[in-house]
């Protein structure tokens, strides 16, 4: 009976509350709460190895990323590739086990382990259940210590990245990329993205290994452990694993972008018969740590950072020049840019390419409205918050933090710093940092038919550039 | 004063609508303990409005994000003769547009909060999420509530997504090398029922047919409240999930439904062999279904799971060993419990055992055929070695917390055991069932079910252009 009685009640407030819902727009929220990444703790062991530890225990699961300083940039262009083959070969063979061997290993701690090449640095990544991070940072260890780099898997890893190059030269976006950073980093290690094949023939057991012990050392390094792990288990098998590695100097910072040419150049890559035409464009930016980076962020979300965006909404959505474009801000240790990117109908590029350049123009001219302001940062905080879900996102966090020496309190003060962007400070950020009258433009697509029509966005002629951008 | 009144009125409701939220911790340790914990239990509680819907909440405020997540009771299973398709051109209709949301309105309010969203439809259910920052949660109640309380269908809209679903299934299945046979045909071919044998993408023919007023009433048959279950997974207060869910959702009514079509499937007629020319596969390959897989829940059923994934999962699996590496006669192995159909976890018996493998032209069907009956029988006789059911179980549970991370994982893994096992509780108790499997369970299993006379083989001819 008294039962019976809560129950209407509930029912009878149930309802009153359902009258009151108003259905006709959407319901007002309040702002998003403020989000911090887990503390961390940080060591270094004698031999100059930087640990850092996140201990985040929401599920048994641990991963450990190893950071060490060099990457693409740090060998030279005709060795374009090489990098790569040498973070892929990592886990395939050491000096006690086979890369069946490996995978069995990873299989057995519950996880994976792979490495890759970025710009600035080898990332080599383990993930495993917590109840067995110790073998996990044991074959960690073995891989980047006494990779074996057999003759076989050298030789198999050549053979495919031909066959990649290939397949990935058929794409017009692959080739607007390659020959996009050609320029906008033109004279710089990083100018370099992609192998060719005579650079994929110098990818040799011996030189990939002399690669390997020049580049890979404890000094320099970062080992990032993230997860169901605490400071004591974490230091004592760090030290296990790690304190008998031994190495030279690290790979130094590359030096700084040079200034790339301040008036607007158009390269064109002739691709006969394309049917449509993909634009690369863009011009540096400013780097993370800049007191107005958050003003460009937002900028950069207002003009092409999501599917609300002016680009998305203009471009795609009224013009219908195109299924996809979007704009975005990249960064490398010395280097940020601001890239927009579009594969258009070939009829409509030249169109495209205007409208594009007008919005950059709009962007520096007057200031958004507080609408897409307001909405530009929800959605930006929203991305913040939902990257953090997972120990991947934790980790990938910190590890951008330490990679790029950003402030440590970076990400903590990531929301509130984006919040405090106001539509004034959105126009001063883009009248400094969207430059289209100096903008680096890359199409890919058929000369005949658009070269005549791009010739007008630049007083220059329009370069023809080969399939490496040269 | 009020809000504790009510909060105490709510509690005592959950109890009397016999949620499993709050079970006691004894419940949990009189499962089999194997080895270290195996995950963390998902904790939630319940409740279910006056229309029949029911709610479960799950709270993690680790970081400022919500799933919620929908099951509604309907899928290709559902389906009459002559409506195939409707379930899945139902999920499509679902982001058309509502009474107070404009076409395009549903993924522009997520996306301006940072949210994303999406959906799909299988055979026994439908599921459709959001996942967005935790300040936004009755965004995205208020979204769900006008799509199913008052969900706009109009001829043209109807009209425009089936030609989207027709471009899909041209995508996914018609275009696709081996897309028909795994599809459309293994299923069509080893289920006799027709409930269980046609394809959730359906039939041009059948989707070409749908009225505006067939699409209508399959909408009122089945998108009933008290025909879904919900979840909210994240960083919400379950007393504020519980005002905010029972205001948006206790005005919409109920509707009456048809009865559940019979989905009973005969029991395997002994070995069967089809051959199917696919146009666009440029490699031949094999399709092989055992029919009468058990039912989830059942011992035999956790350990086809495991034998599923120590065969063909991963390339530490037995027939990715001797078929791609040993013999090279194949190129790829995929296969396990559910195959090609679903997942393991995603399906309401009868469900399959399969496997597909895209061998080299020069290896006649036979010869591969024969390797996989060697290896079915021989797991049949001697089970597992000892060292790879252990890798085995180590990758399921790494698999299944993993799995477990996001709230959208959580949200999916409880209200597919509401609605598969009839209990979200089932959620907590499998993972530690699955891995308590012995060896002797799957040598018994693979006897009792890989059996020959259970086996349809599928000789996929290759007759594309290489």
């Amino acid at each position: 009976m008294n039962a019976l009685l809560l129950v209407s009640f509930c029912f009878a407030s149930a309802a009153r509350a359902a009258q009151t819902m108003d259905m006709s727009k959407a319901p007002m929220v309040g702002p998003m709460r403020a989000v911090r990444i887990p503390a961390r703790a940080e060591w270094k062991l004698a031999n100059g190895l930087r640990v850092v530890l996140v201990t985040d225990r929401r599920s048994p699961l641990v991963s450990a990323t190893l950071s060490v300083p060099g990457g693409s940039a740090a060998l030279p262009a005709e060795d374009a590739g090489m990098a790569d083959a040498l973070a892929e070969l990592l886990s395939d063979g050491t000096a006690t086990k086979t890369s069946k061997q490996i995978a069995d290993a990873a299989e057995l701690f519950g996880g994976s382990i792979s490495a890759d090449a970025a710009p600035d640095s080898f990332l080599v990544h383990a993930s495993a259940l917590s109840d067995k991070a110790d073998a996990m940072l044991s074959l960690l260890s073995e891989v980047i210590r006494a990779p074996s780099f057999p003759e076989a898997e050298v030789s198999l890893r050549r053979a495919n990245m031909k066959e990649e190059l290939a397949a990935n030269r058929a794409e017009s976006d692959f080739l607007a990329g390659v020959i996009f950073y050609k320029k906008a980093f033109a004279g710089h290690p990083y100018a370099v993205t992609a192998p060719t094949e005579d650079s994929i023939e110098r990818i040799l057991r011996d030189r990939v290994a002399a690669a390997h012990k020049r580049l890979f050392t404890p000094r320099g390094s970062v080992l990032v452990l993230v997860g169901d792990l605490g400071r004591s288990g974490a230091e004592s098998a760090v030290q296990k694993h790690f304190s008998s590695w031994e190495g030279g100097a690290p790979f130094p910072d590359v030096l700084p972008v040079p200034a790339p040419a301040a008036e607007r150049t158009v390269y064109l890559f002739d691709r006969p018969k394309s049917s449509q035409v993909s634009f690369f464009l863009g011009n540096p930016a400013a780097r993370e740590d800049s007191p107005v980076y958050f003003d460009l962020l937002v900028a950069n979300g207002v003009l092409g950072g999501s599917f609300s965006s002016r680009l998305v909404r203009d471009i795609r959505e009224t013009k219908g020049y195109t299924y996809r474009i979007g704009s975005r801000l990249e960064h490398r240790l010395t280097a940020s840019v601001l890239r927009i990117r579009t594969p258009v109908r070939t009829e409509a590029a030249a169109a495209a390419l205007g409208a594009v350049l007008g919005h950059l123009q709009r962007m520096r001219d007057s200031a958004p409205t507080a609408e897409e302001v307001a909405q530009a940062k929800s959605y930006l905080a929203g991305g913040f918050a939902r990257e953090l879900e997972t120990q991947e996102g934790v980790a990938g966090a910190v590890l951008h933090q330490i990679r790029m020496r950003l402030p440590a309190d970076f990400y903590d003060t990531y929301v509130d710093r984006l919040m405090a962007v106001t539509p004034d400070s959105v126009r001063r950020a883009a009248a400094v940092f969207m430059r289209p009258d100096e903008m680096t433009v890359v199409a890919v697509g058929d000369a005949r038919q658009v070269k005549e029509k791009l010739a007008r966005f630049s007083k220059k002629p329009v370069v023809s550039v080969g399939v490496d951008g040269d | 004063m009020r809000g504790r009144m009510l909060l105490a009125a709510a509690l005592a409701l959950l109890s009397a609508t016999g949620a499993r939220g709050s079970l006691a911790p004894e419940a949990v340790t009189s499962v089999p303990a194997v080895g270290p914990p195996a995950a963390a239990r998902i904790d939630f509680s319940s409740f279910t409005l006056r229309n029949g819907m029911r709610v479960l909440v799950s709270r993690d405020a680790s970081v400022p994000v919500v799933a919620v997540a929908m099951i509604v009771g309907v899928g290709g299973r559902h389906e009459a003769r002559g409506r195939s398709g409707f379930a899945h051109l139902f999920e499509h209709m679902m982001f058309e547009g509502s009474a107070h949301v404009p076409k395009g309105g549903f993924d522009r309010f997520l996306e301006s909060f940072g949210g994303d969203n999406n959906a799909s439809t299988h055979e026994d259910f439908t599921f459709y999420y959001e996942e967005l920052p935790s300040n936004a949660l009755a965004v995205a109640l208020w979204l769900d509530a006008d799509r199913i309380g008052a969900l706009r269908v109009t001829r043209q809209a109807v009209k425009n997504q089936i030609e989207v679903v027709k471009e899909e299934k041209r995508m996914r299945v018609d275009n696709q090398p081996y897309g028909a046979v795994m599809g459309v045909e293994m299923a069509a071919r080893s289920f006799e029922n027709w409930q269980n044998a046609h394809p959730v993408i359906g039939s041009f023919e059948d989707l070409d047919a749908a009225s505006l007023k067939d699409v209508k009433s399959f909408f009122d048959a089945y998108y009933s409240p008290d025909n879904i279950t919900m979840a909210v997974v994240g960083d919400a207060d379950p007393a504020e999930v519980r005002r905010l869910v029972t205001a948006y959702f206790t005005p919409i009514k109920s509707k009456p439904r048809p009865a559940h079509l019979d989905t009973t499937e005969p029991d395997p007629r002994g070995e069967r062999a089809f051959t199917v020319k696919d146009e666009h596969a440029k490699l031949p390959a094999l399709g092989v279904t055992w029919k009468g897989a058990p039912a989830r829940g059942t011992v035999s059923h956790r350990a086809l799971v495991l034998l599923g994934n120590a065969l063909f999962s991963g390339k530490s699996s037995r027939l990715y060993q001797s078929l791609v590496k040993e013999s090279r006669t194949a190129v790829s192995v995929e296969g396990g419990l559910g195959f090609p159909l679903a997942d393991w976890d995603e399906y309401q018996a009868p469900g399959l055992f399969g496997a597909f493998i895209v061998h080299k032209k020069d290896q006649p069907f036979a010869a591969v055929k024969e390797l996989i009956a060697a290896q079915t029988a021989r797991v049949a006789a001697e089970g597992l070695a000892p060292e790879e059911l252990e890798r085995v179980k180590v990758k399921f549970r790494s698999d299944w917390v993993r799995a477990e991370e996001t709230r959208l994982g959580r949200a999916r893994r409880l209200l597919q055991s509401t609605l598969l096992d009839g209990d979200p509780e089932a959620a907590n108790r499998e993972l530690s069932r699955i891995l308590a499997v012995t060896n002797e369970d799957i040598r018994r299993a693979a006897a009792a079910h890989l059996k020959a006379e259970a086996a349809t083989w599928f000789e996929v001819t290759a007759g594309g252009v290489e």
